[in-house]
């Protein structure tokens, strides 16, 4: 019994904010039940579970970059980026399975190019990412002139985004897998405890010899490379790259990382909490869609959201950092 | 007749979280008398300083200037009757011209009310010209921005500021440790200027030969009270030193038979440009070795240019024959030379995470199998850390920050030990930490010393290198003056190479 608890906790991270958004998620679950009838329907929860994909293996690759204290705006773009990539790759008659090796390596890329500015330049993350997100975004407009690749009707791509393994759809799957496999690294190996290691200290980090830089650059690898497979999958789903598929989820990105106990100065992550946070955006969304909410209220409410659920779930671990004091001299 | 003196403080204490710093120290100063105020680091001097500018409350005692008392704890009272100071550490404002630090909360001001006024910046920008160029020799433009002056420039302004208006005492802390010898002929000539006004000067610094020459009078602080107070021509530098060191101190150092043995770590003219320069030692297993020397010595610099922190442009490091290229912290560590910081806040500690977290990240490669840590293994590897450093902590996933200074020192140390050292660099090993584990460190240290390891202590703590110690490296000005050996090692000596070029 108490062996189940302490792996759930470790599992869970020592972080109250997950279980804050545990809460506020099935309180909001509970609250559409109530409002909408088709909400616990099996086909909405299908639904929400598969949209949830997209920010959620986003979601994982920024609680990396988070853990060192860094922020990457750019995520959006390079989805945009590799869906386009591979479209017009397999359009254009690349084998399939290349196509998707080669998008995300392009992402991958993205990634170290915004570790290497960063690193070298000294640009500071929220600027080097933001200009990065500007470029790589007006050259997919540039490059496709604002018009969608349609018509990406190959049964092996399309089994990426439309196809199951099992009963779960195989976005699921690849979420889970990358979520997996995100805890495990960040967790049980010396690597992860690097990548805390520069978010919680990163004077100490030199001083101790662990490769500063060369930590940070990779972790923006990992950010870019998991957009680039949320950017593919997506693709594949929709059988259709569009140019403004990735706007604007930079934000949810983030606010899904922090919401789930994520810290933004770096040093405090959770995989968990930041797959509930996903899951939790898709579901405001998800809801305000399904009690016909015009979109344009849609910002506001999940503004407030974050707002709230920040509040609530980081009150406590804040309060517990003012009650033990510093007593380093 | 009796002229009222210019500043009178008389019977200040002052303790922190329980600690005495200041036991009831009595001072006078006389109106244009330079008075020079020494003790070692720990006796109190910045803190009275503090307190006879208002920046501190005393527990008890008084103060007052040129016979008015004034309200301690109050910086304007202070500042109203006379008092100025010139800080250790600059308190100009970087971003701003070098007129408007000079003027600063005195804007001489056109139209408008108070705080809401148009600045006279022309006045200002003539003023500070006349005061910085024609008084005092300075040629600094005083429309640069102070981000852009050197070190000594802005040591100048800071004092331009002090001296730009009516003082009655202005009190110096360290003024020259950023001076060029030109730069400290400017400051002897203000000194003398503000002497020739009626000014009275508190100096405070650690240069014997400067205090010696620029004081009339020498007063020594120890243990939190005056320890004496002499004439400056009536003395002598042994004599000041012997003030400052007083008792003998109890052997607190424990005795382990060791026996050097080859050349562990070998520093071969090493030079960091701006820091020190053409700097030699050795340092064989079974040593421990003490590098001393005041800020600005160099100390600093050539521990971390031994440690791969900072390139060196000259010289190199070795190991018997052989050379250690040490470019990088990694290539420190991978060649055995561990260092462990002096400020555990800054650069030691990883807020946030436990304690076993913080002792084994440096060694993390050991507890790898195949892909993943062997967490396992980690609470061994703790555990016994815990128990050979009487370490105490409630578990080993305590947050580091919950420990006490001492504790958390030695989690540091254990870090050091777990990348398995053959020189351990420890940069103040005992600062800020409490008696008893400041014993339990000695122990350590001597007996990872005992083993076959070599060890360097970085040290303003002259009691703890000469209890700590076989040899002592003192440096002074960016060389090592003095490299004391066996029964050398005294604290007079330490001292003495550390404040003045022999």
């Amino acid at each position: 019994m108490r062996s189940r608890a302490q792996a759930a906790r470790r599992v869970l991270g020592d972080n109250n904010a997950v279980v804050g958004v545990l809460a506020a998620l099935l309180v909001l679950g509970a609250a559409l039940t109530i409002a909408s009838p088709s909400f616990m329907t099996m086909n909405n929860m299908l639904n929400v579970v598969r949209q949830s994909v997209w920010v959620g293996v986003m979601a994982i690759g920024m609680v990396f970059v988070l853990g060192t204290g860094g922020i990457d705006l750019s995520v959006g773009a390079v989805l945009t980026f590799s869906g386009v990539l591979v479209a017009a790759l397999i359009q254009g008659g690349t084998n399939i399975y290349l196509a998707i090796v080669l998008a995300l390596v392009a992402g991958t890329l993205v990634g170290v190019l915004n570790g290497e500015l960063i690193t070298r330049l000294r640009l500071p993350p929220f600027i080097a990412t933001l200009g990065i997100m500007s470029v790589l975004q007006g050259a997919v407009y540039v490059y496709t002139q604002g018009i969608p690749i349609y018509g990406l009707r190959y049964p092996e791509f399309q089994a990426l985004g439309q196809g199951f393994i099992g009963f779960l759809p195989v976005p699921v799957v690849i979420l889970m897998v990358v979520a997996i496999f995100g805890y495990l690294v960040l967790n049980k190996t010396a690597y992860g405890r690097y990548v805390l290691g520069v978010g919680s200290s990163e004077t100490a980090a030199r001083l101790v010899g662990i490769p500063v830089d060369r930590i940070k650059v990779s972790v923006y690898a990992v950010a870019g490379l998991v957009a680039a497979i949320a950017g593919i999958i997506l693709t594949s789903r929709g059988e259709a790259a569009v140019p403004s598929a990735g706007e604007g989820y930079e934000l949810d990105v983030i606010a899904a990382a922090v919401i789930g106990g994520t810290s933004m100065t770096g040093g405090k992550t959770s995989i968990a909490g930041a797959v509930v946070g996903a899951i939790f955006m898709t579901v405001i969304r998800n809801g305000l869609n399904l009690l016909g909410i015009s979109t344009l209220w849609h910002q506001i409410v999940i503004g407030l959201f974050i707002i709230v659920a920040v509040a609530i779930g980081a009150r406590p671990s804040g309060g517990l950092r003012r009650r033990m004091p510093v007593m380093a001299s | 007749m009796t002229k009222t003196p210019a500043l009178e403080a008389s019977r200040i204490t002052k303790s922190f979280n329980g600690i005495p710093v200041l036991k009831g120290v009595d001072l006078q100063i006389g109106r244009g008398e330079v008075v020079g105020l020494l003790g070692a680091n720990g006796a109190g001097k910045s803190t009275l300083l503090k307190i006879l500018c208002g920046a501190y409350t005393p527990d008890s005692g008084d103060v007052s200037i040129g016979g008015t008392p004034f309200r301690v704890g109050n910086v304007d009272d202070a500042e109203r009757l006379g008092i100025r100071v010139i800080y250790q550490e600059l308190s100009l404002f970087d971003h701003l011209r070098v007129y408007e630090n000079i003027f600063i909360r005195k804007e001489p001001t056109r139209f408008g009310v108070g705080a809401v006024s148009l600045l006279d910046r022309s006045t200002m920008i003539e003023k500070t010209r006349e005061i910085l160029n024609e008084r005092l020799g300075v040629h600094v433009d005083p429309t640069a921005r102070v981000a852009e002056l050197t070190s000594g420039q802005r040591q100048l302004v800071e004092i331009a500021r002090a001296v730009s208006s009516d003082a009655r005492v202005v009190m110096m802390d360290e003024p020259t440790t950023s001076l060029e010898m030109r730069e400290k002929e400017i400051l002897s000539r203000v000194i003398r200027e503000l002497v020739a006004a009626g000014t009275s000067v508190l100096y405070i610094s650690h240069d014997l030969d400067e205090v010696m020459e620029t004081c009339n009078r020498i007063v020594v602080l120890r243990d939190g009270l005056v320890a004496s107070s002499r004439k400056a021509l009536a003395t002598s530098v042994p004599e000041i030193i012997q003030d400052m060191v007083g008792e003998r101190i109890q052997d607190r150092f424990p005795h382990v038979d060791r026996t050097p043995g080859d050349v562990v770590l070998g520093v071969d003219h090493l030079s960091v440009r701006g820091a020190f320069a053409d700097v030699s030692l050795t340092v064989r297993t079974g040593e421990i070795v003490g590098v001393a020397g005041l800020s600005g010595s160099g100390k600093r610099e050539l521990a971390r240019a031994i440690c791969g922190q900072i390139p060196h442009d000259d010289g190199r490091l070795v190991r018997g024959e052989r050379e250690l290229p040490v470019r990088s912290v990694r290539d420190a560590v991978r060649n055995g030379i561990i260092f462990v910081p002096s400020d555990r806040k800054a650069e030691g500690v990883f807020p946030g995470k436990g304690a076993a977290w913080n002792s084994t990240i440096g060694a993390l490669g050991g507890l790898t199998r195949g892909v993943a840590l062997d967490v396992g293994l980690e609470k061994k590897w703790f555990a016994e850390y815990v128990e050979r450093f009487a370490i105490m902590v409630s578990s080993p996933q305590q947050p580091i920050e919950s420990l006490s200074g001492g504790n958390q020192q030695k989690i540091l140390v254990s870090r050091a030990f777990l990348q398995k050292p053959h020189v351990l660099v420890m940069e103040e090993p005992t600062r800020g930490v409490d008696v008893r584990t400041r014993a339990d460190m000695y122990r350590l240290v001597a007996q990872f010393a005992a083993e076959g390891n070599g060890v360097l202590v970085i040290s303003s703590d002259d009691d703890e290198l000469v209890g700590l110690c076989d040899r002592i490296a003192v440096m002074y000005n960016g060389t090592v003056q003095r490299l004391l050996e066996g029964a050398e090692c005294t604290v007079e000596a330490v001292k003495f190479y550390s404040m003045t070029s022999a």
